[in-house]
């Protein structure tokens, strides 16, 4: 029995896994307190991890229906993710792994991610191709199996959930504006107007975001008031398509030259309707097979770290006492 | 009843371990900005020296602050972990109570200003008045302020010299000087917060859980009440803000 820790970035999680039966998943979301921002305060994020963390531990143990003596082991994501946020996990993680003198399992977020996969009725195997995209990060990964992976691209500036936030943002939607712009672009003409993303040569496996996010600036600037009015959907459309476009066709590029026909999806932006939709013809059109977890295994949570650390090695007590966190982690696993 | 009291709201970790009112040992660490990896393992060592282990624990004592807040948020964090796995109470006591009871100890001036380095050029500070007895009556709230104008914050709620210690006297020691307000202590071991004088706060020695709650040395948390253990900030996050908006919106440089 694991009872995993999530706090790398601002939701406060607590879950809790036996053997492949995930018992309790509680995800203590901080948006609302970040709305006000605009953003993610790393502080703030501090501040209420540090309130919320024994609370969410307490409420996924009495939602398995076990105690927290009964468990095995303890695993943490360690890296990478906000410094003041993942010490709070990895403080709690390793304070109660001591107290019940049991086995300790650092986890790398990212590989996280991945194992979201591994859960649920249908579990899938590796190897597969998988893009990882949210508010944090864009990886595109080749998971050979369950504890080797190749990097194949990952974004040099923006995160793909943040180009789609930001984007809301400069539109006139609230934070974060992804889901919102999600809805909007539903009702508006993607072939509206372009909007060019970078990196855009065919075999360049990275992505880049700054591009596409200035472009709407722009456009927003010259466009003319009543023009963006009448318009606002259809711009939301053709912006949202060109982020879409970019993580599609990467994909699509990335299982081509590994030849691997699994690919699927994980983090925040799996949610996207429409890039759930444009992966699922692509892949169908190539004779692809696609997987994406639920939404609520695709945004930050402990399930995935819970399923991330069955595959990990287990540090024995005292040897992880002195673990520390680390922001920045070359997920190189 | 076997108590661990820790303090990390400086750069030096303090423990301290008590049994039925007596204190058994205490250990003083630099930790430098390493708080998350030096503190279990010396709680750990501390404990195997008195023949225990982290389990044998019974309760806790914790410096809330004010100090750095990563350092008070991984002390506050692991004794919360603790308490919560062990199903054992825990009371909060403030950093700059717990320095000033040792700064009184030394006997002298009636007024007491314990002084933490806050980072960012300012210190933590609060106005005592001790009895020459072992009590002590604040004479202020905590206050975040430049040294600078320390000498007139202690000569506004004082009317004699005070006796300042603490690392935020040794951090601006020369701003300090020359202030017939202040006298500054340069004793070391008075200038770095102890768990022992957490826990003679705290009033746990050899109590029962029902008497720490009737004392004043903090509050007692027990189970659910976990998440009302917070550190003592008194800055206000939002100085984050611009740091954070600027790093959002590049396109408008
Ligand atoms: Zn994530």
């Amino acid at each position: 029995m694991i009872l995993a820790i999530e706090t790398s970035c601002d939701d406060t999680c607590a879950a809790v896994l036996d053997g492949d039966e995930l018992l309790a998943s509680v995800v203590s979301s901080q948006d609302s307190f970040h709305a006000r921002y605009g953003g993610v305060v790393p502080e703030v994020a501090s501040r209420h991890h540090l309130e919320l963390i024994n609370p969410v531990i307490g409420e996924a143990v009495s939602r398995s229906g076990t105690r927290l003596e009964r468990m095995e082991s303890i695993a943490v994501t360690t890296s990478p993710g906000l410094i003041g946020a993942l010490l709070v996990g990895v403080a709690t993680a390793k304070s109660i792994a001591a107290a019940l003198e049991c086995m300790l399992i650092p986890v790398n977020h990212l590989e996280g991610h991945i194992a979201a996969n591994y859960l649920g009725p249908e579990p899938l195997e590796p190897p597969f191709i998988c893009l990882i995209a949210s508010g944090g990060h864009t990886s595109l990964v080749h998971v050979l199996s369950y504890d080797e992976y190749r990097v194949l691209g990952s974004t040099l500036d923006d995160a793909a959930g943040e180009a789609l936030d930001k984007g809301a943002r400069l539109l006139g939607l609230g934070y974060p504006g992804g889901a919102e712009l999600d809805r909007l672009a539903a009702e508006g003409d993607r072939g509206f107007t372009r909007f060019p993303v970078g990196l855009d040569k065919p075999g360049n496996l990275d992505f880049s975001f700054s591009g596409v996010k200035t472009a709407l600036y722009y456009y927003l600037r010259d466009a003319g008031k009543r023009n963006i009015e009448l318009h606002r959907a259809d711009i939301a459309a053709s912006y949202q398509s060109a982020v879409v476009d970019a993580l599609v066709s990467k994909l699509m590029a990335a299982a081509a030259q590994s030849g691997c026909g699994i690919v699927c999806l994980s983090g925040g932006v799996s949610a996207n309707s429409e890039l759930r939709r444009r992966l699922r013809s692509a892949c169908e059109e190539r004779g692809y097979r696609s997987r994406v977890p639920s939404p609520e295994l695709c945004t930050d949570n402990a399930a995935m770290i819970a399923s991330a650390a069955r595959y990990k090695t287990a540090l024995e007590f005292p040897d992880y006492l002195n673990l520390g966190a680390v922001a920045a982690s070359g997920f190189a696993a | 009843m076997l108590t661990l009291a820790l303090d990390t709201a400086t750069e030096t970790l303090s423990l301290a371990l008590s049994a039925s009112g007596v204190i058994l040992c205490e250990r003083h660490v630099d930790a430098g900005r390493e708080h998350l990896e030096l503190l279990l393992p010396n709680i750990h060592v501390m404990l195997r020296e008195q023949g225990a282990g982290i389990a044998d624990l019974e309760a806790l004592v914790v410096g809330i602050g004010p100090g750095t807040f990563s350092g008070l948020r991984v002390g506050i964090v692991t004794a919360r972990g603790l308490a919560q796995a062990l199903e054992i109470p825990i009371v909060g006591v403030s950093t700059l109570d717990a320095l000033a009871r040792g700064l009184a100890a030394g006997a002298g001036p009636r007024f007491i200003l314990p002084v933490v380095d806050a980072r960012r050029g300012q210190v933590f500070t609060r106005m005592f008045e001790s009895d020459g007895h072992g009590s002590l009556r604040s004479l202020s709230g905590i206050e975040c302020l430049d040294p600078e104008t320390l000498a007139e914050f202690a000569s506004h709620h004082a009317d004699g010299p005070a006796v300042a210690g603490g690392n935020g006297v040794q951090a601006y020691y020369d701003a300090l000087t020359g202030f017939n307000e202040l006298q500054l202590t340069d004793d070391d071991a008075l200038n770095c917060v102890s768990a022992a004088r957490l826990l003679e706060q705290a009033s746990l020695h050899g109590e029962t859980k029902a008497g720490v709650s009737g004392s004043h040395g903090g509050n007692v948390f027990e189970g659910g009440d976990l998440a009302a253990l917070v550190p003592i900030y008194v800055r206000e996050p939002d100085a984050d803000k611009t740091a954070l908006l600027r790093k959002r919106e590049p396109w408008q440089t």
